[in-house]
């Protein structure tokens, strides 16, 4: 094996190094596999490790590429799943008691493009339960630590694939995404995270079934190149999936590069939400970057997407469409009580069944009026910039209580922690979160590059150069 | 007020007495966000349907 090889290299540097034949996926899934079981005690970001069958597979693929079958860039490659992801024959536990014994038969669509493409799937991820409450913890399989500092959280549902990828013990993780929990985790870990277009990745697989109107898959990667060869592998119209979209995918890896005199950059007149002032002076610096690099920045109008509206619409949407039924239907299939749900997860459900249908359907209503604004926006710009979270990551502690603290002055975890992310789950827009600094306390910062439906190609060739300018990602946590 | 009684007979199942505190003040929470947003004019405005991909973009 090469001495180039390295826990924190990207997808495409791998790739090349697998292509050339200087690295064998035989010697990658090894460096993968020493690495978690140094490491994941402590961090705790993986529920499950497919050792023998990520071994055998990399056997596989390291011959297949012998023979002169180079799939592309994800061959031989390992990455890892949330688990609420279905692979065959392993258990999926969505990190709850509930799902102590269920073992799905069959592939999720997205696990099964991503083994075409020939990536390795190396284990399955910490969750908190059923992904439904906004922070990492997780009271059967224990705390997620961020591995930038293990006194702080990864912040968010998708925080054990965050936290796994930002270590070095895999290549890329698929997350999931119902109010930002794939980028807020990706913003507190200091790597990239992806919600593509409502519909442009196939929900089929994921379990519990994801049945909300906001509910995403997410991306995780290293690098947004890496984010690109992953999007172009899982992306595409599947018919198992009611909501998925018929539109075309494009090479999205090859669409990186444009002319960045090209691009409008458009910021909101009126914040979402509050923000650090760490957050604030970071995304203050990426847009004279950008401007820099010869993007033009202008202020758009969106007066419906502040967090006190948002939130009014998101959580009885949520409530409706996830937590009153979805919960009665687990509970009956795997024949679970109450009483095997969270503390957290129970109140959902116990709400949820409560709510009278007008607040859901006021909310679907008033989701219009976002729609529109985003709609109206995006005519004038091509990319909503914002910061990704009103804060870097918080300590585990405020996680367990629930706080999350800007500068100093705690706001509500769920109104407060999700300002930037929510408007882009309730209008289905792509949304993507790089890397842009550090706070003083040297936690990672997020940058939320948002835009038009479907429009993946944009948001990615933004996120990429400006990347390339303020490399970030090339900073690695202390593990 | 949410009674208890209420939120079993729609649960279906018992609620535990150290939930009912937080489940009452997440349920006035859902109709303060109701009220929230009926403050915005949404007489002409048709929901969105939760799976029809047309209506949501």
């Amino acid at each position: 094996m090469t001495d180039a090889v390295g826990p924190f290299q990207s997808i495409a540097e791998l790739a090349r190094l697998i292509e050339s034949g200087e690295l064998s996926p035989t010697e990658l899934v090894k460096t993968h596999l020493d690495r978690i079981a140094a490491l994941d005690r402590e961090l705790n970001s993986y529920i499950s490790v497919f050792e023998a069958d990520a071994r055998r597979e990399a056997a596989n693929a390291t011959q297949e590429i012998r023979s002169g079958n180079y799939r592309g860039p994800l061959h031989g490659i390992p990455v890892g799943l949330k688990d609420n992801w279905s692979v065959a024959g392993h258990p999926t536990t969505s990190g709850s008691t509930v799902l102590r014994d269920y073992v799905p038969t069959h592939d999720a669509t997205v696990v099964e493009r991503l083994r075409a493409a020939g990536a390795i799937v190396i284990g399955k991820h910490n969750m908190n339960e059923f992904a439904y409450t906004g922070d990492a913890r997780n009271l059967r399989f224990g705390p997620i630590l961020n591995p930038w500092n293990p006194e702080y959280s990864p912040s968010g549902t998708s925080g054990g694939s965050a936290a796994a990828v930002a270590a070095g013990l895999c290549g890329a993780a698929i997350g999931t995404d119902g109010a930002g929990s794939t980028r807020r985790p990706a913003a507190a870990c200091g790597i990239v995270g992806l919600k593509a277009t409502f519909g442009r990745v196939s929900r089929h697989g994921q379990y519990p079934a994801a049945q909300s109107s906001v509910d995403h898959p997410g991306i995780l990667t290293r690098t947004v190149e890496d984010a690109a060869i992953v999007l172009g592998a899982v992306a595409g119209q599947d018919d198992r999936d009611p909501a998925s979209a018929a539109s075309r995918v494009v090479d999205y890896r090859q669409q990186l590069r444009r002319d960045p005199s090209t691009i409008r950059v458009g910021i909101p007149e009126k914040p979402f939400g509050p923000a650090s002032a760490d957050a604030l002076k970071a995304v203050d610096d990426a847009l004279a970057t950008m401007e820099r690099l010869g993007m033009s920045v202008r202020e758009v109008s969106l007066p419906h997407a502040g967090i006190e509206l948002t939130q009014a619409m998101e959580a009885p949407i949520l409530a409706a469409e996830g937590h009153a039924t979805r919960l009665h239907d687990l509970l009956r299939q795997h024949h679970a009580s109450i009483d095997d749900l969270g503390p957290d997860i129970r109140t959902f459900y116990y709400v949820a069944r409560a709510m009278p249908a007008s607040v859901y359907v006021t909310a679907q209503k008033a989701r219009r009026l976002l729609i529109r604004d985003f709609d109206r926006a995006l005519r004038a710009v091509d990319v909503i910039v914002t910061p990704m979270a009103v804060a870097s990551a918080q300590t585990r502690t405020q996680d367990l209580m629930g706080k999350v603290t800007v500068d100093g002055a705690d706001v509500a975890a769920v109104s407060g922690g999700r300002a930037f992310s929510i408007p882009y789950n309730l209008t289905g827009l792509p949304a993507l979160s790089v890397p842009c600094g550090f706070t003083a306390a040297g936690l990672p910062i997020g940058l939320e590059i948002a835009g038009r439906p479907f429009d993946e190609a944009t948001v990615l060739a933004v996120a990429h150069a400006y990347e390339q300018a303020a490399p970030w990602h090339t900073a690695n946590p202390p593990v | 007020m949410l009674s208890k009684q209420l939120v079993e007979q729609l649960a279906g199942c018992e609620i535990h007495d150290d939930d009912l505190e937080l489940v009452q003040q997440k349920f006035e929470e859902l109709l303060e966000y109701e009220r929230r947003l009926l403050e915005l004019d949404l007489a002409h405005e048709e929901p969105v349907t939760a799976f029809s991909r047309e209506s949501f973009r």
